[in-house]
């Protein structure tokens, strides 16, 4: 996406040229969609969150200072409204203490063994729903570091903006995300590993 | 599997966070570099990152939702 490009547009719909700003939804239409959908592992919510968006953003425009890239500035009003909305869901959320558990228990299934089940181009339906369920259950402050970071591939520095905490928290999230997401993949696999030799 | 590379791994995570040149990160570092129980268990965390990024491969956003979009905001 052409930055330059990018900027005369924020410029021009901050002067309410109803072109730029239709270009700037085509522009970024997708990338907010697939954010939402990301976090919220749903079609309708997340088209929710992308009207709500530039609904949001088309009134605030005229505030934005242009310090930070629009693009930070539009990823986080839809990150702000996925997670409003993702609280309001009943859903059964991680303590930290049990993030923090997950790591201490014995590895389920040997690192060899993971070489044994062909988990990569082989997602089976039910293996898809044990991966969401995997992210689901992180708590939003990971899950969100999570998917800015290792699914939109937003840089740390981009994430730590989007989300407002410091480089060095989105570090700490991200690594202990990962490692929890490895843990639960450890558990599906060892299930796998047991239906294979019986 | 010991919990050996896992217990190292989340010591250094905590680190991480952290000025990387502290004492106690650089030789937790350097550990990770040399152990090979580690590298194998990195390479599984990196496995399981890949995977759940090919279970959601990008969408395009519907062009209903834009068109509504640009039906209440009168931009066409």
């Amino acid at each position: 996406m052409d930055n330059v490009n990018v900027k005369e547009l924020v410029k021009q719909a901050k002067k309410g040229d109803k072109e730029a700003f239709t270009q700037l939804v085509h522009l970024y239409s997708d990338r907010v969609y697939n954010l939402a959908l990301r976090i919220l592992k749903n079609p309708d919510d997340a088209a929710d969150v992308l009207q709500e968006t530039f609904l949001a953003v088309y009134e605030k425009i005229h505030t934005f200072d242009g310090r930070a890239d629009f693009f930070t500035w539009l990823y986080r009003i839809a990150t702000n409204f996925s997670l409003m909305r993702l609280r309001k869901k009943k859903r059964t959320v991680l303590a930290d203490e049990d993030l923090e558990r997950e790591f201490d228990s014995p590895d389920q299934v040997e690192i060899s063994e993971w070489q044994q089940v062909p988990l990569k181009g082989m997602l089976s339906e039910e293996f898809q729903k044990h991966l969401d369920e995997a992210v689901d259950s992180l708590p939003d402050i990971y899950k969100s570091v999570f998917i800015l970071r290792d699914l939109e591939n937003l840089s740390i520095k981009e994430t730590s903006r989007i989300l407002g905490i410091t480089e060095s928290n989105v570090k700490i999230r991200l690594k202990r995300a990962r490692m929890y997401l490895r843990e639960k993949l450890a558990g599906y696999m060892s299930e796998l590993v047991k239906e294979n030799n019986s | 599997m010991k919990p050996h590379a896992k217990k190292i791994i989340n010591e250094l995570c905590n680190y991480l966070g952290q000025d990387l040149n502290q004492p106690m990160c650089k030789e937790l570092w350097e550990h990770v570099q040399n152990c090979p129980e580690c590298q194998a268990y990195l390479n599984t965390v990196k496995l399981t990152v890949e995977i759940i990024r090919d279970a959601n491969a990008p969408q395009h956003a519907p062009e209903a939702v834009k068109e509504n979009i640009f039906k209440i905001l009168k931009l066409k």
